[in-house]
């Protein structure tokens, strides 16, 4: 048996009971959801259990290599990283996979059944389309996490970068809607009911405006950050795990891609708010009060943006 | 064979182990010692392929640390072994034969019975030294030909200990297994190992039979008429003394008999040879550069 059969074998059994129960308690609640709804409701439950599936795999999967002395064993095992990284997030996209098309498969036979819907081709088409696009999410998600040393740095590097955004899309988005002003992009955002299911039920999908862009751009960024995932599995340093997450992609960068966003956008309003909120920031970043020159440096920094939020908003 | 070529490791600006050097044999047991922060621990999760070296590498008969089938040989057990909430000692065996296919079931249960472990209690209800037990009967039951133990009779008591000691030279002897033992119980390593490897800091500061390091040098009480003085030992080879009024020990490199003929000549009242263990010739070899 090659090291990589051996492993991945070792955690999708280790997991396999992880994955019935949340196939269990994902396949009821959209069930009931179903039932109670009677009609058509965009797949909303169904979107939502995706989307919370993205998001706590990866915490789940990887949460084994934010502990020290698990790494000390882990990492001597005769499995190299790469393929430990590897195992980790194929048997994560499988639970996702898994647990998300039991719930479609139910809710589509539900509604073919029992409410006589026809014409459900489109169905398959969004439930397609949702795969790849929760995949490149599942690969950021995994990237994020994988970049904190801690499991509580990993969950909120998680929510940064998810309801954050990946501000490159509100990038490629502000350049399709012509408007020079950073706008708020979540990354969960196309796959919610009013994004992917209504474009692909509408087929209005090519002609959304800047449709074909934003997919290469999601494309893109959901291959960067698995090249990324790898890279950095590769990379870690068993010695920091359960210290400081110092990664480059995380607190170092996050910190001011939001407050800067912000600052820029509402800063008018709410400008102390979001420089107490960078502060408190920093301050679950070093574990302490004692802050760095460049956590100074950086708040200092954000004064330029400060100033266009004001020239915006007036 | 191990080799360990200009190996450097830090830990962001703290430079824990610069270019380290070090060959040791097949079929011995290496006991790794230093004071506090040495890097013993650093050292042997560098040969175990946890860290990955700055500069420099480890090999395994040639095959770098860094190849799966290298590690395939190489059991490191750590000083605090890896275990989850819900693992017991058979979901512990199931993790290890996925990857140690040379796992035996039959050592491994002897073991367990002799050494009186409840195999369906979970680990978390264990304690320290049964979960140690666990998992040296768990490298001893894999047979690897390179065994890294850090701290591994920590917690053990005495009966245990030996029974453990004696698995392992076992495994010495039948398979030529090479075993690498880091620990601050420097009797232990006298007692069970015959090379020795002092971790300095940065570098290996010295390293051979545990024989010879301990027949290298000698020890001997004098007592004066008068008052003594480090200065009347000027001329000799001292390592280490410790004047106390009339009554001086030191320890002097080179062979007994020849110093004792040189002591006789400053004319002391007393003049006794004592036994030299290896915690003294520890004690010699890092008070060198005032370490202590």
């Amino acid at each position: 048996m090659t090291s990589f059969k051996a492993y991945f074998n070792y955690i999708f059994k280790r997991s396999s009971l992880r994955l019935l129960v949340t196939l269990a308690i994902a396949v009821t609640v959209t069930m009931w959801e179903a039932l109670l709804a009677k009609e058509d409701s965009n797949m909303q439950t169904v979107s939502i259990i995706l989307r919370l599936l993205c998001t706590v795999v990866p915490p789940l999967e990887l949460c084994t290599f934010k502990n020290r002395r698990n790494a000390d064993i882990l990492f001597s095992l005769p499995v190299s990283r790469k393929k430990q990284a590897l195992a980790h997030y194929l048997n994560g996209l499988i639970q996702v996979i898994v647990t998300y098309a039991c719930c479609f498969a139910a809710v589509t036979i539900y509604y073919s059944l029992a409410l006589k819907k026809e014409n459900l081709q489109y169905y398959f088409v969004y439930f397609l389309l949702s795969l790849i696009l929760s995949t490149f999410i599942y690969s950021v998600l995994m990237f994020a996490f994988n970049q904190a040393n801690t499991v509580i740095d990993g969950i909120i590097f998680e929510l940064l970068v998810g309801f954050g955004g990946i501000w490159v899309m509100a990038f490629v988005s502000v350049l399709f809607d012509l408007k020079w002003k950073l706008i708020y992009c979540s990354l969960y955002a196309p796959l919610g009911a009013d994004g992917l299911f209504q474009i692909v039920k509408d087929n209005s999908f090519i002609m959304a405006t800047g449709g074909v862009w934003l997919c290469v751009a999601w494309s893109i960024i959901g291959v960067a950050c698995l090249v990324g995932y790898f890279i950095t599995f590769d990379r870690m340093r068993a010695e920091k795990i359960g210290g400081i997450s110092d990664s480059v992609f995380g607190y170092k960068t996050l910190i001011p891609i939001w407050a800067y966003t912000l600052l820029a956008t509402l800063g008018g309003l709410l400008c102390v708010f979001i420089y107490i909120c960078m502060l408190v920031g920093y301050i679950i970043f070093r574990r302490g009060f004692k802050l760095t020159k460049n956590d100074y440096l950086t708040m200092l920094c954000s004064l330029p943006f400060l100033v266009l939020g004001f020239v915006w908003m007036y | 064979m191990i080799k360990i070529e200009n190996l450097s490791y830090s830990f962001g600006n703290y430079q824990a182990l610069d270019g380290v050097s070090l060959t040791l044999d097949s079929g011995t047991i290496t006991g790794l010692v230093g004071v506090n922060g040495a890097g013993k621990s650093t050292l042997l999760r560098l040969m175990a392929g946890v860290y990955k070296a700055d500069v420099g590498f480890v090999t395994y008969d040639g095959e770098n640390v860094n190849d799966e089938n290298t590690r395939k040989d190489i059991f490191f057990l750590p000083d605090e072994p890896y275990y989850t909430h819900q693992d017991t000692m058979k979901s512990i065996i199931s993790m290890y034969k996925h990857f140690y296919p040379t796992l035996d079931l039959n050592t491994y249960f002897r073991l367990v019975k002799e050494l009186n472990i409840d195999e369906c209690k979970p680990l978390r209800a264990c304690s320290k030294g049964m979960r140690r037990q666990i998992y040296i009967a768990l490298a001893i039951s894999i047979r690897p030909k390179y065994l890294l133990l850090d701290e591994a009779f920590d917690g053990l008591d005495p009966a245990t200990r030996d029974k453990v000691k004696n698995e392992l030279i076992n495994m010495v002897e039948k398979d030529d297994t090479t075993i690498i033992i880091a620990s601050h119980s420097l009797r232990e390593i006298e007692d069970f190992c015959d090379k020795y490897a002092i971790v300095d800091g940065k570098s290996v500061k010295s390293s051979g039979d545990i024989s010879s390091i301990t027949e290298e040098c000698c020890k001997f009480m004098l007592a004066f008429k008068e008052e003594a003085s480090k200065e009347l030992f000027v001329n000799l080879p001292v390592v280490n003394i410790n004047v106390n009024g009339k009554f001086v020990t030191a320890v002097f490199k080179g062979e007994g008999r020849k110093i004792k003929e040189r002591l006789i000549e400053l004319s002391p009242v007393v003049l006794e040879e004592q036994p030299f263990d290896f915690e003294e010739a520890f004690i010699c070899e890092v008070k060198k550069d005032d370490k202590l």
